[in-house]
């Protein structure tokens, strides 16, 4: 601030300087001009009157001094004056020009010294300003540590009263966005610790169910007198019971994978019927348990940036979700289609469906339908979240629509 | 209290801040906050509580959506939001700015640099060509065109082979497309958007929103969008459900 008020003085000083001096010139160059009129007139009346002439030079014993200097000329013309009664022009100290350039003069000194005093005045108070901001923040930054986000209201007070520089203000606003932004992140982390509660909630329920269900085998298999048959029954039940902790364990190792921003993207040009195809790969064991038909009309392939293994992740979860939620023997289309833009790819299944008031919930994390508890009791409901988070990471979108008879389309676009 | 000042210290977190004010839009912090917003129409019997004392805020960079029933006054309060109309009372806070407190050319001003629109009917001028209608924004206040940066913009939306032809001869969703460009050619903070897929067939609709989502999350703005497609609510971050002029449920 010193160094801008100091320029500022300088500037004016400068200004001050040119513009006394083009005064001042200009009053030289009149004077000049008002002194060789005269000189003329002096030199014509003594022409026409040469008595006077002798006067003058008897004044000033050499003629050659009537052309001379200032004074002189000065001198002739009172002597003239006096002697003759001829008015001649006024000499150049009696002319208003003389006192107009006189008083601009003065003017413009009592301007610069007003300048100056009111830049030091600023200085000083600005200087006043600067501290008390500076202990402004100090203390806004104590109160960042304790927690309180938002600018007190003497600082907003002091804020409101001075008129800050653009700097200044900026830096003002950049505080009150940190403050919003610590709100924000304070929000967040509360957010995810709810989360998080929710989240060992429901794994710890999810794993009790089976666990439950594997000691009660686990106990009657253990049990004496039981037939060969019955016992494998009993093994059966174990294992699968097994398979379904370790599904649910799956699921919740990709979840934390993605809460802890594990997963990072390694994107690269290529067909997208190959990644398609390990998808479908991936649910395929499933949908022959169910006869559930998938067909696969790629009659082209499509060359999309995008990651293989998460994009293939990301569709069979949505895929696996078409199987899980369809009758047995019913089908499940996937078409590809080119758009101006992006690639379309829908997944049309003939399932329960979704109610019009959950859609928009379906790509939450831990959300699960109504319909989807009732029909399929394991899963944690992280499988459309991944797939949103992995597709929306490659700016792709995904969304779901209800089909008017039965079943559901999943369209998911990915950038060309 | 005395408070003991270290002018070094504090000199420091003078650039620390002023350095993270560059990095503006790098974290998440509230851009537009709507304090209990009034807008009435009519009077006596005939009264429209189109926006009834709403207060809202949205996240920078998040893409919300309003839905709502026609005539539930969500798009009087978009326009509200963008400053196309003025409130009976209640502020509109656009990054830390309040909007209704300017004169009306310092609104309109503020309004072109701040804030894109999108509407449904992509209201382009039919006798300039999609270059013109695009750059338009700029024009009205006499800031620069940046050739590249607008080439960008087009090129993005696919409509680089269309920069001299008239709007008449596109297909909606090439208007729509145009419409986009113009509103993100100034970089506005905020994109206003109302029912931009009303007109146009879902396949179509899904390739703008497609679009629209891509170049928001590239050019870091955020996105609010009047629907009342639930499909499209899908892809929003937050989904703010409006009846009778009030917020009834967001999530």
């Amino acid at each position: 601030m010193d160094r801008t008020s100091n320029k500022k003085i300088v500037m004016y000083l400068l200004l001050w300087f040119v513009s006394a001096v083009i005064l001042t010139c200009s009053f030289i160059v009149f004077a000049a001009c008002n002194e060789a009129a005269n000189r003329r007139r002096i030199t014509e009346f003594i022409q026409e009157h040469p008595e006077a002439e002798a006067d003058i030079i008897e004044k000033f014993q050499t003629p050659s001094r009537i052309t001379g200097m200032n004074g002189d000329t000065e001198e002739s013309i009172h002597i003239i004056e006096e002697k003759y009664g001829y008015v001649f022009y006024k000499s150049v100290l009696a002319a208003p020009v003389f006192y107009l350039w006189g008083f601009l003069f003065i003017c413009s000194l009592i301007w610069l010294l007003l300048v100056i005093y009111r830049e030091k005045k600023w200085e000083k108070q600005s200087a006043v300003l600067q501290e008390a901001l500076l202990e402004m923040l100090a203390e806004e930054l104590k109160r960042f540590q304790k927690g309180e986000y938002q600018l007190s209201s003497e600082s907003l007070s002091l804020i409101e009263e001075s008129k800050l520089s653009d700097k200044w203000m900026h830096v003002i606003e950049s505080l009150k966005e940190l403050g919003y932004y610590f709100n924000d992140l304070k929000a967040q982390l509360q957010e995810e610790e709810n989360s998080t509660k929710a989240l060992i909630t429901n794994i710890s329920h999810q794993l009790k169910v089976p666990l439950a269900s594997l000691h009660m085998n686990h106990e009657l298999a253990m049990a004496e007198g039981l037939t060969t048959d019955e016992r494998r029954e009993f093994e059966e039940q174990e294992m699968h019971e097994i398979q379904r902790m370790e599904m649910l364990l799956e699921e919740l190792v990709k979840v934390s994978k993605l809460e802890k921003h594990m997963i990072t993207l390694h994107l690269k040009r290529q067909g997208i019927r190959q990644t398609i195809a390990d998808a479908v790969s991936q649910v395929y064991g499933k949908a022959k348990k169910k006869q559930i038909d998938i067909q696969a009309e790629i009659r082209q392939d499509f060359s999309v940036l995008h990651d293989r293994k998460w994009t293939t992740e990301a569709l069979s979860n949505v895929m696996d979700n078409a199987v899980k939620y369809s009758e047995e023997q019913s089908t499940v289309c996937i078409h590809v289609q080119k758009l101006t833009s992006c690639l379309l790819i829908e997944i049309e299944d003939e399932g329960i469906g979704i109610p019009s008031g959950e859609l928009h919930h379906i790509f939450k994390r831990f959300y699960r339908g109504k319909d989807a508890v009732k029909k399929v009791t394991d899963g944690v409901g992280v499988g459309l979240y991944l797939s949103r988070t992995i597709l929306e990471q490659q700016g792709g979108t995904i969304m779901a629509k209800r089909k008017p008879d039965k079943g559901t389309v999943f369209q998911i676009t990915l950038p060309i | 209290m005395d408070v003991i000042v270290d002018k070094k210290a504090i000199k420091e977190i003078f650039v620390f801040i002023t350095e993270y004010a560059i990095q503006e839009g790098n974290y998440m912090s509230i851009i537009v906050r709507v304090e209990d917003l009034v807008k009435y129409y009519g009077s006596g019997e005939n009264l429209v509580k189109a926006v009834d004392h709403t207060s809202l805020e949205l996240e920078r960079g998040k893409f919300t959506a309003i839905a709502g029933r026609s005539g539930s006054g969500k798009s009087t309060l978009l326009h509200l939001l963008g400053g196309l109309d003025r409130p009976d009372s209640g502020k509109v806070i656009i990054e830390n700015q309040d909007i209704y407190s300017f004169k009306d050319d310092r609104l309109a001003k503020f309004r072109r640099e701040k804030i894109g629109f999108i509407f449904q009917d992509y209201n382009l001028i039919p006798s300039l060509n999609i270059w013109e209608n695009v750059v338009l924004p700029l024009g009205l206040d006499n800031r620069r065109v940046v050739k590249e940066e607008a080439e960008h913009i087009l090129d993005k939306l696919g409509l680089s082979d269309k920069k001299k032809v008239m709007p008449n001869t596109l297909s909606g969703g090439q208007k729509q497309r145009t419409a986009i460009a113009r509103a993100l050619i100034t970089n506005p903070a905020v994109i206003l958007a109302d029912e931009p897929t009303g007109n146009l067939d879902s396949q179509t609709g899904l390739e703008v929103m497609h679009l629209l989502k891509q170049c928001v999350s590239e050019f870091g703005q955020t996105l609010v969008m009047i629907t009342h497609d639930e499909m499209i609510s899908q892809m929003a971050d937050v989904v703010i459900v409006i009846e009778d002029g009030k917020v009834v449920n967001r999530s």
